[in-house]
């Protein structure tokens, strides 16, 4: 809170940047030195994580580099997700009123769904919600095949594709999961990463920091 | 003067003639709330999820305050069937997590590829018995069949004692949910595309466990309805030809038994299943009930189904959280009017989330009275 209360410009509205792409795709991976880089360039950031995956946050060491972390939990209920998403958010623009907000939406969800989501969202109305899909190109065939409808929901809705893995992938993997984006959603900004090896992954995230950029 | 056995009996009436897809007098109105109760009534969330003394009464004082019901869904709550349907660990309150944290399932791979080879042989119930002490899953089962089911009658007497019927104090699903927990949802999906034919023989071989076990159930607790619950097995996930393979067709076992022993199946589907409500004319008219937690369009289901089951929901959880009174009694009106006055039972979608507001409820539950 400020404590002048005279002529207060109204605050910047705040950017959101989702990630969304299923279970174990490399999200919370790809978010890390996304935080960081939006960080060093002087962008207050939150981080909204849904589930905590492989990849552990350890959220005093995102403090310290000034990135303030919300867990949320909804217990077995899904339908829950959405209350806590929006209260979450409302309660970070109090608070903080962060530059940016990132949400790694819960592998199950689609940009869809949480654009529906945060349709019940009552702050300041938000600048920009910018959805990001990570596709995980080892697993591809499987999921296109098994999992049809949710994948490809999550191709579909996307503003910018990342295929990342690349240093796992096989060649044959990455041509699919191409093949995928391309006959789903052509017009998609695509880039190829991984967090590995960091191959490819400084232009791609410079790219999602400029998408956000206030 | 009416007294409460007549109030009971004209709301069991009411809600049967619905199923029937009968002219009730009105839409009757029939929600569920768990931890929404605990927090409306100042219950500690550990004490609600783990003693069935604490959950039933803590429920029954909430919903007696929130207006004129014409059932409840479940008598009573325990954080255990959750471990029993899902075959997951869950962070309970109390024990894992602060007091009044909402519990939380674990996705863990407590089931390997091999169990599958496993139950296939020896049978579900077999199996069961060495998984439960291997996942640690030896409290949660204790506190489930011998702490929380032996004590449903005497819950489902104290709603009837208020003049509330319980629609479907039990539930049950599908092998698709609990393989899909015990292995975690991440891996279960790559078995379905690596190993398709020894999960579907893990399958069928349970479904023998599943139906013995709900016909004991039902029987033994003398219930008149029960949920068949349907989570990740939901259409909006799952490929048209896995969901018939994997999904469909276990529903349809299920459903018999269940008809078969005299009672109602209730589909508490939560996600979205609109591209697959057609299948669900397969299964006996005017016996079922489709539950769907407002992601299903509820108006398709009544297009589709309406001659065929009643359909009931759909009032969204976020609406009973995020919304006014006003909205609320203005969604459910329009459901009442639209949906009724056959084969519509009014309720929320999925549950009443913990922290929604009473008056909220209180609205959904007016909105049947005009
Ligand atoms: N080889 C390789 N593995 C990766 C890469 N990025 C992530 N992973 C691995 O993929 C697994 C999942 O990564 P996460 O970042 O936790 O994925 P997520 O999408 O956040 O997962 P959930 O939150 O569980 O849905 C971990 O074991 C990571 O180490 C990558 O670029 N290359
Ligand atoms: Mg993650």
């Amino acid at each position: 809170m400020t404590s002048s209360n005279t002529a207060e410009p109204p605050p910047t509205p705040m950017r959101l940047l989702v990630f969304a792409g299923f279970l174990g795709s490399g999200k919370t991976s790809l978010i890390l030195p996304l935080a960081t880089l939006l960080a060093a360039g002087g962008i207050r950031t939150c981080f909204i994580v849904n589930e905590v995956g492989d990849v552990g946050i350890d959220q005093q060491v995102m403090r310290d580099g000034g990135l303030e972390v919300y867990e949320i939990t909804a217990g077995c209920i899904c339908c829950q997700l959405t209350v806590d998403l929006v209260t979450t958010l409302g309660e970070i623009e109090t608070r903080i009123h962060p530059d940016v907000v990132i949400i790694e939406a819960s592998g199950v969800a689609t940009p869809t769904g949480i654009h529906s989501a945060l349709d019940h969202y009552q702050g300041t109305p938000l600048a920009a919600i910018h959805t990001v899909t990570v596709v995980d190109p080892t697993r591809i065939e499987a999921l296109l095949a098994v999992m049809t409808p949710l994948i490809e929901g999550q191709i579909i809705g996307a503003d910018e594709i990342l295929i990342t893995k690349m240093d796992e992938a096989t060649d044959d993997e990455v041509a699919l999961a191409l093949d995928a984006v391309a006959r789903l959603h052509p017009q998609a900004p695509v880039h190829t990463v991984s967090v590995h090896d960091r191959a490819g992954l400084a232009p791609a995230l410079s790219a999602l920091a400029e998408a956000v950029r206030p | 003067m009416t007294t409460t056995q007549e109030l009971l009996q004209q709301r069991k009436d009411r809600i049967a003639a619905a199923i029937a897809l009968e002219k009730p007098d009105r839409v009757p109105v029939v929600p569920l709330g768990d931890a929404f109760a605990a927090n409306m009534m100042g219950v500690k969330i550990s004490d609600f999820c783990t003693k069935p003394e604490v959950a039933y009464p803590t429920m029954i004082d909430a919903f007696t305050q929130l207006g004129d019901l014409d059932g409840i869904q479940h008598a009573s709550y325990n954080v255990s069937a959750l471990s029993t349907i899902w075959l997951s660990k869950v962070k309970w309150p109390g024990r894992d997590l602060p007091d009044n944290e909402l519990w939380q399932v674990e996705e863990l791979e407590l089931m390997t590829t091999d169990d599958y080879d496993v139950i296939a042989e020896k049978g579900f119930g077999e199996w069961l018995g060495g998984f439960i002490p291997r996942a640690d899953l030896g409290e949660e089962f204790q506190l489930f069949r011998e702490g929380w089911v032996p004590t449903l009658p005497a819950a489902m007497k104290a709603w009837e004692a208020v003049g509330i019927p319980v629609l479907s104090p039990v539930i049950f699903t599908i092998p698709y949910e609990y393989f899909c927990g015990g292995r975690s949802m991440r891996a279960f999906v790559l078995d379905l595309y690596r190993m398709p034919d020894k999960v579907e023989a893990a399958m069928q071989a349970t479904m023998p466990f599943i139906k013995e076990t709900a016909r004991q159930v039902i029987r033994g607790l003398g219930v008149s309805g029960c949920w068949l619950g349907g989570w990740r097995s939901a259409s909006e996930f799952l490929s048209p030809k896995l969901w018939e393979r994997f999904v469909l067709p276990y529903y349809k076992e299920l459903a018999a038994v269940v008809i078969e022993e005299g009672i109602t199946p209730v589909f508490h589907f939560d996600s979205n299943w609109t591209r697959d409500l057609s299948y669900f004319l397969d299964f006996p008219k005017a016996k079922c009930v489709i539950s769907t937690d407002s992601m299903t369009d509820i108006y398709k289901a009544k297009e589709v189904l309406g001659g065929h089951m009643c359909v009931m929901g759909d009032v969204s959880p976020s609406m009973l959280t995020l919304g006014t009174p006003e909205k609320v009694k203005e969604y459910s009106r329009r459901l009442v009017n639209d949906l009724g006055p056959t084969g519509f039972i009014l309720a929320q979608g999925c549950c009443i989330p913990p922290d929604a507001k009473p008056d909220n409820v209180r609205a959904m539950i007016e909105a049947v009275h005009g």
